[in-house]
C-alpha cells in the first residue's frame, strides 16, 4: 500500500501518525514545501525575533526515519493524474500513490493594489515569510500590515514589542471585526494603540507606492489619500487555499476542495484535510474553510485513519473558535460573534475580581442553545462554552451559563416564582 | 462567571451596570463551594494536635472529642463571640450615658420621658432627670461587670416573671453578663468542658444578657440620649444621597457614639463647615444597623442632617462606589472589608471611632468623655477637606433608587400609641382571624441563602399573604424596606385580612422596628402580649425567623428568642448538623425545656407553611378558633 | 496503568484534594507564605457544583482522544506512554487553544498573567498521586491495572 501526503503540517503530520498507528509497513510518502514540521501558530513570534526557529519546531530530527516516512521537503507538486495515480513535483519527479492526501494549506492572499508587486512585501503564512520579515527589521523602520485579523493583529503586537514601528490597516472599524464585537473591539484597538500601534480602521488600501531606485516600499496609501510611510509591507487580509493542481486533476473545489465526513473528494482514494479543505462549519451550518489548527488536526486524523482501512467520521468541525493573547489580555472568541442573528438574545456580563482584574462575557442565545460567546479578561471554562456551542445542547438550567446571564433579572424571576 | 442576585432588582441593575467594581456579590461564586467539615460544625482548630475532623475513618479528634463535644464548644464560643458583641454596644452606650447625665459629655438627653419611664421600669429612684439617668446607667454597668457567681439585677424587670422563673428552674439565669462570656471561652478551650448539654444551657444564658442588655436596654437607653421613635415616614435607598452635599455615611450599632456629631451637624456651625467647603451642607446617610436607628428617632434628633437608610450591610461597597459618599465613619459592625479598595479608588476617608471596628486602612480618631463636639468638629473639618480633595478627581453615578414613603419609627411605645395604648385591638384582630399570627422576621442579610435578601422577602411575601402580620428589625428591613414592603402600598401583597388591617390603621403589612438592636424591642411587644393574655411567651402565636442570618451576633439573638421559648426558623442551619445530640436538643428537645424550638427550611413557601403550623398550634391551645 | 476512580457521592468539599496539589506543584514548603510573596500556585483540580447544587470533584480524564493535545499548536501537550496528558511548561507559550477546547474546563489559564496553562500532570513521577492521599472520605482512590480501556480517571 502506498500512502502519499501532500503537505506536512497540522493535518498532513496528524494523518500520518495515525496511518503509521495501524499500519507500519505500507509505504508512506509526505511531500512538502516547509523543510521540517513547525508551528504556523507561532511565526509571528518568529519574526519578532521572540522566538527561534529551532523552538517552534514540532518534531525533533529524525522523526519521520524513525516512523519510517520518506520526508521529501522543499518540494512542490505541480501536477495530479488521478487516472494513473502519480503525483508529480516540481523537480519532475512522479511519485505513485495508493491512496492520497491533498493537505497543501492556504497561501496568503495579495490585494490586487497597484504597486503590491515587488521587494519587501510579504504575507505570513510560511516559516520564510517570517524569517524575510525579521531579517527586513533589522534595517527597516516602519512596517505596514493591512489586515487586523487574527495574523495581523498577533503579528503587529510582537512587532510593536519588538521595538519598530507598526501600523495596522483595517477595513472593518475595530480589529478582529469577526472574532469581537464593538466593545471588545475598542478594547483591544485601545491596547493595540497605547503599545504604540498605529490604527487605521474604515478604509480600504489604494496604492503601495515605491522607490523609483530600487523598488522598496516608501508609502501606503489608502483610499482616504492618506499616506502611511512604509518600509515593509505585511498582508494579513485573507489566505486563498492552495487548490490549483487539484482542481487541473478534476477534483470539485469552490474555496477550498469539497470533502465529505470521511474527508474523502470526489475522486476515489484521494482525500483533502486542513486549511485546503472546504466542510460544513457546524457552527453556522455553512460549507467553508475550517482554517483553525484544531480542526486541520481532527480533520488530518479522519483523514488518515480512513485512508489506512479504518472507519472514521467528522462530528463537530469548526473554524469558528479562537484564542488569542494582545499585550497580556486573553480573550476567546467562540460561534459567530459578528453577523449575529436578529432573534438571538445577548447577555453581556462584566466583573471585576478579587485581584481587581475585569472580566467581559458576552454570550449569544437561541432559545436554550448558546449560539457564541466572547470571553474577555478570565478566559477560565471557555472550553465548556465551546462544548456547549458545536454540540448545540440545551443549556436551560446550566449553572454556568444561566448565572452568567443577566444576574437583576434571575433576582426577579426568583421572586416572581415565589 | 456569576453574580450573587439580589431581592432588589434595582439594585442589582446597578451591579450589572458597575462591572468595574468587586464586591461580595462577585466573591461568593469562588467561595461556593464549602468544606463539609467546617459546615457541620466537625472541625476543631483548638491545637496543636489538629486541626482535627470527624470523618469516616476518625470518628473522635485525637483527644478523644466526639462529634458532639466538637459542635456545642463551637458553637458556645460562636455564642459567646455574638453576645460579647452586643454587650459591647450596651456598654458603650451606658457609660456615654452616664458621662452626659454626670454633664461631663456636653450632649443633651433628648427624652427626659423616657429617663423617667425606665426609671419606674428598673425601680430606680433620683431627685432630678439627670440623677436618674445616671443611676440607670451606674445600674446597667454595674450588671455588666458583675462577677460571675452574682446575678444579674436588671433581669427580673426586664424579663416577665413566668419567663424569670422558668430560667431559674433551668438554672440559665445570667451572672455578670461579661464574666458569662469569659467563661464561656474558658469553657470551650482544649480539654475543659465537653459536656454538649452545658454548653448548650451556658448559650441560651448567654442569649439571655444579650437580649436583655445588649438589645432591650440598648435601645431604651437611646430613647433617652437620642429620642424615641415616632412612627413616620422616610426615604430609603441610594438616591438619599445627593452630591450637592457632603456626604458622611455611618456604619455599626451605637448611636449614641454619633450624638455629638449629630447635635453639632444640627446647629449653623456645623453645617457653615460644609457650606465653607462649597456644598449646600453636611449630610449624614445611613448605612447598617446605626443608620436604622438613626431613621428610627429622625423625629427627635438628626432632622435635616441625617438624611435615609442607603441600604443594608451588604449594598455598602456599592455605595461607596457610586462616588456620592466623603467619608465613612465606623464605631462597630458591619463594616465590610471589602469597602477598603473602594474606598482608595474613590478616595474617600474612613475614620474609625472604636479599636474594635478599625479597618487597616481607617485613621483611629480618639473619642473621649467629654470631647464629643470638640471630636465632631474634627470629623467635619476631615470631611470637608476630603470633599474638596475628592470631587473633582472621581466620577459620580448615583442610580434612582429606593422609596420615599416607608413608614418608620416603629417601637413597642409608637405601636401601643397607634393601638389606642394598649394592645387590645391587635389581640382582638388575632381574636377575630382578622390577622392569623405575628411573625418576627430578624436579623441579618446575608448572600448564601438564595441571594441577596432573596429568601428574607420571598419568606415575608408568604407570611403577609397568609394575613400573618410581620415585625421586622435588622438589615432584614433595610432590605424589605427596599424593596417596598415597608411602604404603605406594599398592603397589596396582603392577605385580605392584613391588608384590611393595614388600610384601617394606616400602615404597611410589614412595621419597621429598624435596627437588630430592635429585636429587643420586638421582644418587649412580645412579652407585653403574654402579659396582657395572662400566658408565657411559649404559648403566643408568634414565631420568629432569622432567615438570612449572617454572624455570631445572629447566633446569640437566636439564643435569646429560643430562651424566651419561641420558635425560631432559619433558612440555612447554623454549624451544628454533624452533632446528633446538639441538633436534637436545639430542634425537639429544647421546646420541653424553654417551650423554644429551632426550625431549619430553605424553601420559603415550605418555611411559611411550617411556621402558619406551629401558630395554628399555638391558637388552638389558646382557644382561638383557627 | 495508574487509574483514579472518583467517587462523588462521598465528597464532602473539603478541598484537601486541591490543597494536596497545591503543594505537591509549588516550588517552596509554604506556598499560602509564599502566594504574598509572589508564587501564586494553582490547584490542577477543583471541587465544583453540578446543576443542582451538588459537589463534583472534577479532574482532567487524561482522555484516551484528548482536545487539549489536538489543540495545542506548540507542541507541550502530549499523552505519553502511561497515559497521562502532560503539559511541558517550557514549552507552552500560554496561546489557550487547550483552554478552548477542553470539554471538562480542566486545561486552565494560570492565574499569573502570562503564564502557561496548567493542568492536571497525573502525578507522573510520584509514587502516588497527591490528590488521593490527602481524601479523608476515600472519594479518591487509585488503582494499578493492566486494562488500558474504559479511560485513565474513572467516575464510579
Amino acid at each position: 500500500m502506498k500512502y502519499v501526503i501532500i503537505g506536512g503540517s497540522a493535518a498532513g503530520i496528524a494523518a500520518a501518525a495515525e496511518i503509521r498507528k495501524v499500519d507500519r509497513k505500507g509505504e508512506l510518502t509526505i511531500i512538502c514545501k516547509d523543510k521540517f514540521y513547525y508551528s504556523r501558530c507561532q511565526l509571528h513570534m518568529v519574526a519578532s525575533g521572540k522566538t527561534t526557529v529551532e523552538q517552534i519546531r514540532l518534531k525533533p530530527t529524525g522523526w519521520a526515519e524513525d516512523m519510517g516516512i520518506k520526508f521529501m521537503s522543499g518540494k512542490t507538486v505541480f501536477g495530479l493524474d488521478t487516472t494513473n495515480r502519480t503525483v508529480t513535483l516540481d523537480d519532475d519527479q512522479t511519485v505513485a500513490y495508493d491512496r492520497l492526501l491533498i493537505a497543501t494549506g492556504t497561501k496568503t492572499f495579495f490585494p490586487p493594489l497597484e504597486g503590491i508587486s515587488g521587494p519587501l512585501t510579504f504575507g505570513l503564512r510560511n516559516l520564510d515569510d517570517a524569517l524575510a520579515i525579521k531579517e527586513a527589521g533589522r534595517t527597516a523602520k516602519n512596517f505596514t500590515i493591512i489586515g487586523a485579523g487574527l495574523v495581523g493583529v498577533e503579528l503587529a503586537a510582537e512587532l510593536v514589542k519588538a521595538g519598530v514601528k507598526v501600523n495596522l490597516v483595517e477595513l472593518a472599524k475595530y480589529p478582529l471585526p469577526l472574532q469581537l464585537d464593538q466593545v471588545c473591539g475598542a478594547k483591544c484597538s485601545k491596547m493595540l494603540a497605547d503599545a504604540g500601534v498605529k490604527l487605521y480602521f474604515g478604509t480600504p488600501a489604494k496604492k503601495l507606492h515605491r522607490s523609483p531606485e530600487d523598488a522598496k516600499p516608501v508609502a501606503l496609501e489608502l483610499a482616504s489619500g492618506e499616506k502611511i510611510a512604509t518600509d515593509v509591507l505585511i498582508c494579513a487580509a485573507g489566505v486563498t487555499a492552495n487548490t490549483d493542481f487539484a482542481r487541473r486533476a478534476g477534483i470539485d473545489s469552490r474555496k477550498g476542495i469539497i470533502i465529505n465526513d470521511q474527508c474523502l473528494t470526489n475522486i476515489p482514494d484521494v482525500f483533502a484535510a486542513g486549511d485546503v479543505a472546504e466542510y460544513v462549519d457546524t457552527v453556522n451550518g455553512l460549507w467553508q474553510l475550517t482554517a483553525v489548527w484544531p480542526t486541520a488536526v481532527r480533520q488530518g486524523k479522519v483523514a488518515g485513519i480512513n485512508m489506512a482501512g479504518g472507519s472514521a467520521s467528522i462530528k463537530i468541525n469548526t473554524g469558528m473558535k479562537t484564542a488569542i493573547s494582545v499585550m497580556g489580555t486573553h480573550f476567546i472568541s467562540l460561534g459567530q460573534i459578528s453577523n449575529t442573528k436578529p432573534e438571538w438574545s445577548k447577555h453581556v456580563f462584566r466583573n471585576t475580581d478579587s485581584r481587581g482584574g475585569e472580566s467581559i462575557r458576552i454570550l449569544y442565545t437561541d432559545g436554550n442553545a448558546l449560539k457564541s460567546a466572547l470571553l474577555w479578561g478570565n478566559v477560565t471554562d471557555a472550553g465548556l462554552y465551546h462544548e456547549a456551542i458545536v454540540t448545540g445542547r440545551d443549556i436551560s438550567g446550566d449553572y454556568l451559563f444561566i448565572e452568567g446571564l443577566d444576574a437583576a433579572k434571575r433576582g426577579r424571576e426568583t421572586m416572581s416564582v415565589l | 462567571m456569576k453574580r450573587c442576585s439580589s431581592a432588589d432588582s434595582c439594585f442589582g441593575n446597578y451591579l450589572e451596570k458597575r462591572g468595574d467594581i468587586n464586591t461580595a456579590f462577585d466573591r461568593l461564586e469562588d467561595q461556593s463551594v464549602k468544606c463539609g467539615y467546617g459546615q457541620n460544625g466537625v472541625c476543631c482548630r483548638l491545637c496543636s494536635n489538629g486541626p482535627c475532623r470527624i470523618t469516616p475513618d476518625s470518628p473522635k479528634g485525637v483527644c478523644g472529642a466526639t462529634a458532639d463535644t466538637m459542635v456545642a464548644r463551637n458553637f458556645l464560643r460562636s455564642v459567646a463571640a455574638g453576645s460579647a458583641c452586643y454587650l459591647h454596644v450596651a456598654e458603650s452606650t451606658a457609660s456615654r450615658l452616664k458621662s452626659i447625665a454626670s454633664g461631663i459629655s456636653p450632649i443633651p438627653l433628648r427624652s427626659e420621658k423616657s429617663v423617667h419611664e425606665l426609671a419606674v421600669l428598673l425601680g430606680i429612684e433620683g431627685s432630678s432627670t439627670n440623677e436618674k439617668a445616671g443611676r440607670i446607667a451606674d445600674a446597667v454597668l454595674a450588671d455588666l461587670y458583675r462577677p460571675r457567681i452574682d446575678k444579674m439585677e436588671l433581669v427580673s424587670k426586664l424579663a416577665i416573671p413566668a419567663r424569670v422563673k422558668k430560667w431559674q428552674e433551668l438554672g440559665i439565669m445570667p451572672g455578670g453578663a461579661k464574666a458569662e462570656v469569659f467563661d464561656a471561652i474558658v469553657k470551650t478551650s482544649t480539654n475543659l468542658n465537653t459536656d454538649p448539654v452545658d454548653q448548650l444551657l451556658h448559650c441560651l444564658n448567654l442569649g439571655i444578657s444579650t437580649g436583655l442588655y445588649g438589645l432591650a436596654m440598648t435601645n431604651l437607653m437611646n430613647d433617652i440620649i437620642m429620642g424615641e421613635p415616632e412612627i413616620g415616614i422616610a426615604s430609603t435607598g441610594f438616591s438619599v444621597a445627593s452630591p450637592d452635599y457632603i456626604n458622611i455615611a455611618v456604619s455599626g450599632h451605637s448611636h449614641s457614639v454619633f450624638a455629638g456629631l449629630i447635635t453639632l451637624l444640627e446647629s449653623d456651625k456645623g453645617q457653615q463647615i460644609g457650606i465653607k467647603a462649597g456644598a449646600k451642607g453636611i449630610r449624614i446617610v445611613g448605612l447598617t444597623c446605626v443608620g436604622q436607628d438613626m431613621q428610627l428617632r429622625a423625629s427627635a434628633s438628626g432632622k435635616n442632617v441625617f438624611v435615609g437608610q442607603a441600604g443594608n450591610n451588604f449594598t455598602q461597597e456599592a455605595l461607596l462606589a457610586t462616588g456620592a459618599i466623603d467619608m465613612v465613619i465606623s464605631e462597630f459592625n458591619c463594616t465590610l472589608s471589602g469597602i477598603e479598595p473602594i474606598a482608595e479608588r474613590y478616595k474617600i476617608k474612613l475614620i474609625c471611632l472604636d479599636d474594635v471596628a478599625k479597618q487597616s486602612s481607617a485613621a483611629m480618631l480618639n473619642d473621649v468623655k467629654g470631647q464629643e463636639l470638640k471630636l465632631a468638629e474634627e470629623i467635619c473639618v476631615i470631611a470637608a477637606d476630603q470633599y474638596r480633595l475628592r470631587r473633582s478627581q472621581i466620577t459620580i453615578d448615583v442610580p434612582e433608587h429606593g422609596y420615599d414613603d416607608v413608614v418608620t419609627g416603629v417601637s413597642e411605645k409608637s405601636l401601643l400609641k397607634l393601638l389606642g395604648g394598649n394592645l387590645t385591638p391587635l389581640i382582638e384582630l388575632v381574636k377575630n382571624g382578622t390577622i392569623k399570627g405575628i411573625a418576627g422576621i430578624l436579623g441579618c442579610s446575608n448572600l448564601a441563602a438564595g441571594g441577596h435578601d432573596v429568601n428574607t422577602v420571598a419568606l415575608t411575601r408568604e407570611l403577609i399573604c397568609r394575613d400573618i402580620l410581620v415585625l421586622s428589625a435588622g438589615c432584614t428591613t433595610g432590605g424589605l424596606a427596599n424593596c417596598g414592603y415597608c411602604s404603605l402600598s406594599a398592603k397589596e401583597l396582603a392577605g385580605p385580612g392584613l391588608k384590611a388591617v393595614c388600610e384601617k390603621l394606616g400602615i404597611p403589612p410589614v412595621l419597621n422596628f429598624g435596627p437588630c438592636l430592635a429585636i429587643g424591642r420586638i421582644e418587649i411587644v412580645v412579652s407585653e402580649l403574654a402579659k396582657a393574655l395572662g400566658v408565657d411567651i411559649p404559648q403566643l402565636p408568634v414565631v420568629i425567623s432569622a432567615p438570612q442570618w449572617l454572624e455570631e451576633q445572629a447566633l446569640a439573638d437566636g439564643c435569646f428568642g429560643l430562651a424566651l421559648g419561641l420558635t425560631l426558623h432559619l433558612s440555612q442551619p447554623p454549624p451544628i448538623l454533624g452533632s446528633a445530640i446538639v441538633t436534637k436538643v436545639l430542634t425537639e428537645d429544647l421546646v420541653n425545656l424553654t417551650g423554644g424550638k429551632v426550625i431549619v427550611e430553605m424553601n420559603p413557601a415550605v418555611a411559611a407553611d411550617k411556621l402558619q403550623q406551629v401558630i395554628n398550634e399555638k391558637l388552638a391551645a389558646l382557644g382561638i378558633g383557627v | 496503568m495508574r487509574k483514579k476512580l472518583i467517587d462523588k457521592s462521598k465528597c464532602v468539599g473539603c478541598k484537601n484534594c486541591e490543597l494536596a496539589c497545591i503543594m505537591v506543584h509549588s516550588k517552596t514548603p509554604f506556598p499560602f507564605i509564599s502566594s504574598a510573596a509572589g508564587e501564586i500556585v494553582q490547584s490542577r483540580n477543583k471541587i465544583e457544583l453540578d446543576a443542582d447544587g451538588k459537589l463534583f470533584p472534577e479532574f482532567c480524564r487524561h482522555c484516551d482522544e484528548p482536545s487539549c493535545v489536538e489543540a495545542c499548536i506548540s507542541g507541550a501537550l502530549t499523552k505519553g506512554e502511561d497515559g497521562l496528558v502532560v503539559c511541558d511548561q517550557n514549552i507552552c507559550i500560554g496561546c489557550f487553544m487547550c483552554v478552548m477546547s477542553c470539554p471538562y474546563g480542566m486545561a486552565r489559564p494560570s492565574v499569573k498573567n502570562d503564564g502557561a496553562m496548567v493542568k492536571c500532570d497525573g502525578c507522573r513521577g510520584r509514587e502516588s498521586m497527591a490528590c488521593v492521599d490527602a481524601c479523608p472520605q476515600r472519594c479518591l482512590s487509585q488503582t494499578d491495572t493492566e486494562d488500558e480501556r474504559n479511560g485513565q480517571v474513572i467516575y464510579v
